[in-house]
């Protein structure tokens, strides 16, 4: 049937397939955009025949726009107009763009949505995301006829709710009609699953510029299905030439270089580690201010340097096996992803750790974008790649604060979605008509170490006892992993509904910076959980004496035994303002056997109220 | 485009993946089921139809999600069993019948704990892991059999010597479990 498959560019060939979708790769350093003709999939490039964009904008005056290498060739002339990397401000608050010290002017008037200041006006991350984002579409539309149904758009497995969020946004704002968000690992499974045909589990190492994401997935006839993934979102190829310049720099015996020289010197350590791919060693020369430097970098000692860094992503790799349940001989094969996995030290480590030669025969830098068209193209329901079905999971777990600022998770890691949890809660106090419901997500035990996703309140609740309200909090997270929560008072039937829609998410170092806070001060954390617990019994304790003193301590206690109860509770409430456990304790029982008495006292009191007819309830 | 037919979306979990009603779970056909629904029900078979059928199936792909982990977990799918027999067992209920099996839960855990200061954590954590397995796989044959005989009653909620047996079982199964979670939680902390 070959030569059926003759066509104009641009003309379909399948009478059925007229529709087009197309698969967007938004990376940090490049963009990619990519669509299947007939029946193949291919990467989009301008009349050059460059396929990647730089992810770069340029506000020039007048409202013009600038965006890829047009962008970056005169980004000199206007640096702070110019935004690099803006992927890696999605959905971060002003507190850590500021963090970032970047050198545009920041617009801080809204410290939960952050813009940037240009010579356009104040741009948000997500406003200069979609210039990218219509870049990338005008040129599909161009070389597809103007019949592009809608995109599927990756973003990094480890991108949370707020992050995922910001994309799609930025996505609606380009006037793109949004078939899914596809995690990147699982498009590049995606890629290689089905032309390989290779059934059975694959695992996805993704170093990029900025992150590194692991997943590990099983293929079987026609379904992905996400087994678990994990990974290090402030760990990437920058990383390795940063170090390569620190050790040049020591090597060359300077102790301060001016930006500039720094520029040049990472440019340097840059091209070496490149070079290094295909080449044993490399010959070096560095010219700053009257000094001259040359010498000699190999691939030993580059991969000495980088040790390290590389180190950090093996061991993703064996938590993220065991969070799997799989061990290394049950991996069918290893794919790499990304402009990071060409270092040879890359392909031999992770070859090492898997027991297998890695892939790379699809280009690392394109196999994201070709996955997501494949992808698209299943999804707008042409046939042509067959019955594919991707089942994923979410990267970290969604919570809910409760007493104690403690996080109670709802739905752990690596769940697969789309998936609803409910649970029960109820009030702490008596005659509480509104619960405040805190949505977070992270793997930390304390709210305030987890990334806060939404704070709604549920209003209404009748009045009632401590723990007689039943409230039904249920998480939703949809194919996308995107979270929406709702609460419900069951008995009174009230009800509250949020999407969860931050105004800004999480930085992905922050992501990877929680992950590790979370295991490595995971006994910290259970100190602190234990006092957290005996703070909130304590002020329970001490709610439950004073109650019981306004209602029944004039008629059942003398004023000593008033006073005493009155001072151990001044004692214990002001012990619980500190972070003495043991001391806060002692107070605790002391108080708790001080009130025994009186608690006794109350029992009999409304025993024999009640045999005389009254009510109870007031008791 | 598919449609989505609810009905077929059978509310006994046992069922709606063509499995028989019993612990016993042939985990293949369990997941050779659960993919052939999802191929169908999943929302990405439906992201070119109206909103209404979208969330449709989204709650019907959420739904198979749910059924697949209740089937997959031995206490989930012990106390499933019973609640489709109208009996229930809250969290709270107390295991306070069997001190041997408390004092060895006790022990396991005490000797997860010392594991992080020990010379061959990975050694004490296996022997951990291999006698709760041990223990599980003890504890779903005798639910088995305890669930059995109440199923050849004229009335399942008959005996109650063997319906304080199940329970006791699922109770046990779900201490099992949450050792299970904490061997995993340490192996994790122990890679880094």
């Amino acid at each position: 049937m070959a030569l059926l498959q003759i066509a104009e560019p641009g003309q379909s060939t399948a009478p059925h397939q007229h529709k087009h979708a197309i698969g967007i790769d938004l990376g940090t350093t490049n963009s990619l955009v990519a669509t299947v003709r007939s029946g193949q999939s291919e990467v989009i490039t301008d009349k050059e025949g460059v396929a990647a964009i730089p992810s770069v904008v340029q506000f020039c005056g007048r409202g013009q726009v600038k965006v890829g290498s047009e962008a970056v060739n005169n980004a000199d002339l206007a640096i702070e107009n110019t935004i690099f990397s803006v992927k890696r401000l999605l959905a971060r608050s002003a507190e850590e763009l500021v963090e970032f010290n970047l050198p545009y002017l920041l617009s801080l008037d809204d410290p939960q949505a952050p813009k940037i200041r240009t010579q356009a006006g104040d741009k948000s991350p997500v406003e200069v995301s979609a210039e990218i984002l219509k870049v990338l579409y005008n040129r599909a539309e161009a070389s597809l006829g103007e019949d592009v149904e809608g995109a599927v758009i990756t973003v990094p497995a480890y991108f949370d709710d707020a992050q995922r969020q910001a994309t799609k946004d930025a996505a609606h704002l380009a006037g793109i009609n949004v078939l899914r968000l596809l995690n990147e690992p699982t498009a590049a499974a995606v890629a290689y699953g089905l032309e390989k045909k290779a059934e059975g589990v694959h695992v996805i190492y993704d170093l990029g510029g900025g992150t590194f994401d692991v997943s590990i997935l099983n293929f079987s006839k026609g379904v992905f299905e996400v087994l678990a993934t994990g990974g290090n979102s402030s760990l990437g190829g920058d990383d390795f030439d940063r170090k390569i310049a620190d050790w040049l720099a020591a090597e060359m015996g300077v102790r301060a270089l001016n930006k500039t020289e720094q520029q040049r010197l990472l440019m340097l350590a840059r091209n070496a580690k490149e070079r290094l791919s295909s080449e044993e060693s490399v010959e070096l020369a560095f010219q700053f201010s009257d000094h001259f430097w040359q010498g000699e970098l190999n691939r030993e000692k580059f991969s000495e340097i980088v040790k390290p860094l590389l180190d950090l992503t093996l061991r993703a790799c064996k938590k993220t096996l065991r969070d799997a349940k799989i061990t290394v001989d049950e991996i069918e094969d290893v794919v790499l992803v990304g402009g990071s996995t060409r270092s040879h030290i890359v392909r031999e480590s992770v070859a090492r750790l898997f027991g297998c030669e890695p892939l790379s025969n699809i280009d690392p830098d394109k196999v994201v974008a070709l996955g997501a068209a494949i992808q698209a193209d299943v999804l707008i329901g042409n046939p042509s790649q067959g019955d594919v079905l991707l089942l994923d999971v979410i990267p970290l777990s969604l919570g809910l604060e409760v007493m104690g600022g403690l996080s109670e998770k709802i739905i752990p890691r690596n769940t697969t979605i789309p998936v609803v949890r409910a649970q029960e809660f109820t009030t702490s106090r008596d005659g509480q008509t509104a619960l405040s419901v805190h949505v977070v997500q992270g793997e930390r035990e304390l709210v305030d170490n987890c990334r806060s996703l939404a704070d709604f309140v549920l209003r209404g609740i009748p009045p009632m006892a401590a723990g007689s309200a039943k409230i039904l909090i249920t998480f939703q997270v949809d194919a996308d992993g995107l979270l929406s929560v709702a609460a419900k008072e069951l008995i009174s039937g009230v009800e509250a509904h949020v999407e969860v829609k931050p105004s800004y998410g999480l930085g992905e170092d922050q992501i990877a910076q929680m992950l590790q806070d979370s295991f490595a001060y995971a006994k910290e954390d259970s100190e602190q959980r234990a006092l957290r617990e005996q703070q909130v019994d304590g002020r329970r304790l001490i709610d439950a004496v004073k109650a019981a003193l306004l209602s029944d301590g004039e008629n059942l206690l003398c004023e000593n035994e008033r006073k005493k109860l009155g001072e151990k509770i001044t004692i214990l409430g002001v012990l619980l303002e500190s972070s003495d456990r043991k001391r806060i304790k002692e107070a605790y029982d002391s108080l708790n056997h001080a009130s025994e008495g009186f608690a006794a006292l109350r029992m009999d009191a409304s025993i024999k109220s009640a045999l005389a007819g009254q009510n109870i309830d007031d008791v | 485009m598919n449609q989505i037919n609810k009905s077929a979306l059978s509310a006994n979990y046992f069922i709606l993946f063509g499995l028989p009603e019993a612990y016993e779970v042939d985990s293949k056909k369990l997941r050779v089921a659960y993919t052939a629904l999802q191929s169908q029900y999943h929302p990405d078979r439906f992201t070119t139809s109206a909103t209404a059928e979208k969330n449709e199936a989204l709650q019907a792909s959420s739904y198979l999600n749910h059924a697949i982990e209740t089937l997959k977990s031995p206490a989930k799918r012990a106390t499933y069993l019973l609640e489709l027999k109208g009996i229930s067992i809250s969290d709270h209920a107390n295991l306070c019948g069997d001190t041997d099996f408390l004092m060895e839960q006790l022990h396991l855990r005490e000797l997860l704990e010392s594991a992080l200061n020990s010379e061959a954590p990975e050694d004490l954590i296996d022997k951990v892991q291999d006698t709760a397995l041990q223990l599980q796989n003890q504890e779903g044959r005798k639910f088995c059999r305890a669930y059995g005989q109440l199923q050849s009653l004229s009335s399942f909620d008959k005996d109650e010597s063997l319906l304080s047996s199940t329970r006791d079982s699922v109770l046990k199964l779900r201490f099992l479990e949450k050792l299970f979670d904490e061997v995993e939680a340490l192996q994790v902390r122990l890679l880094d």
